[in-house]
């Protein structure tokens, strides 16, 4: 009963970590193109973003399914510096007011 | 190619492979420096790997869709910020790539020399060969055209198609990149 708990109290407090920050106003969105390998940008998600291994294989799907997807969000100059880290890893990355 | 498993991943190379690569290399390298600098390259005739890669325009807003694939803009509906974005952003993007493109090239050119050479992928080779595997196989694949459905299409080409040898290439380079990713 006892080890569940800790779990759930983890998810619990990143989902509240994620919800107060409100100062994210830009967003990095990757584009799909038929070139890229899906193991690929699914590796590069982790690398250059630090998601998670589900997380980047969640928004490497989104991608190849929908066409695009928001894979970060913070300041203007954040968001410059990772569609300039994503494009010099080949992925078709723009930046976008949220 | 074969690429091992384990840290850092190994990839087996011979002469002719570090060949190819070095050659795709100094294409993509060309095509960078002349793409965004307005000097203007001429590709040799000769050359069947040239053609696949070049020629480009020049140009501050290159007209041509391989160097706009490898060097997006940044800003979609923002003109403005789109043109700052050239200036600066663009030309830090352009000198990461070719960064990684002079690691690569410096890697199987000593292989080049010394016959089949096991080449060590580690922390800070690793994701400049995945670049520039990449860029390669963008460039290729732009020119192609090329589809998701790709080998289909390839299957279709007649046997005397100039494009054979590019979708040749491009498939060799898809499963080096996938082989190493998956050691990664």
């Amino acid at each position: 009963m006892t080890t569940a708990t800790p779990t759930i109290e983890r998810v619990e407090q990143s989902e509240t970590a994620e919800s107060t920050q409100t100062d994210r106003p830009w967003v990095t969105v990757v584009w799909n193109d038929p070139v890229n390998l899906m193991s690929y940008v699914t590796w590069v998600f982790q690398k250059i973003l630090g998601h998670s291994k589900a997380k980047a294989n969640r928004l490497m799907m989104q991608v190849h399914t929908e066409g695009k997807a928001a894979v970060s969000s913070g300041s203007r100059e954040q968001m410059e510096r990772d569609v300039s880290r994503l494009q010099a890893s080949g992925l078709w990355a723009t930046l976008q007011r949220d | 190619v074969r690429v091992r498993r384990g840290r850092p991943p190994r990839l087996e190379i011979d002469a002719a492979e570090a060949g190819l690569l070095a050659t795709l290399a100094r294409e993509l390298a060309e095509l960078f420096d002349g793409g965004v600098e307005g000097v203007a390259d001429e590709t040799d005739p000769q050359d069947p790997l040239s053609a696949l890669l070049g020629p480009f325009d020049s140009g501050e807003e290159s007209l041509d869709p391989v160097i706009r694939r490898l060097l997006p803009d940044a800003y979609r509906d923002d003109a403005e910020a789109a043109a700052d974005w050239r200036r600066l952003g663009r030309s830090e993007v352009r000198s990461v790539k070719s960064e990684a493109i002079r690691l690569v090239l410096s890697d199987v050119s000593d292989v080049a020399a010394g016959g089949a050479v096991t080449l060590r992928l580690d922390g800070d080779h690793l994701g400049p060969w995945l670049a520039v595997l990449t860029d390669m196989r963008l460039a290729i694949g732009t020119r192609l055209d090329i589809t998701e459905d790709w080998v289909s299409d390839a299957l279709r080409l007649a046997d005397d198609d100039p494009r054979r040898a590019a979708y040749s290439v491009y498939d060799w380079l898809s499963v080096l990149q996938e082989s190493i990713v998956r050691v990664a």
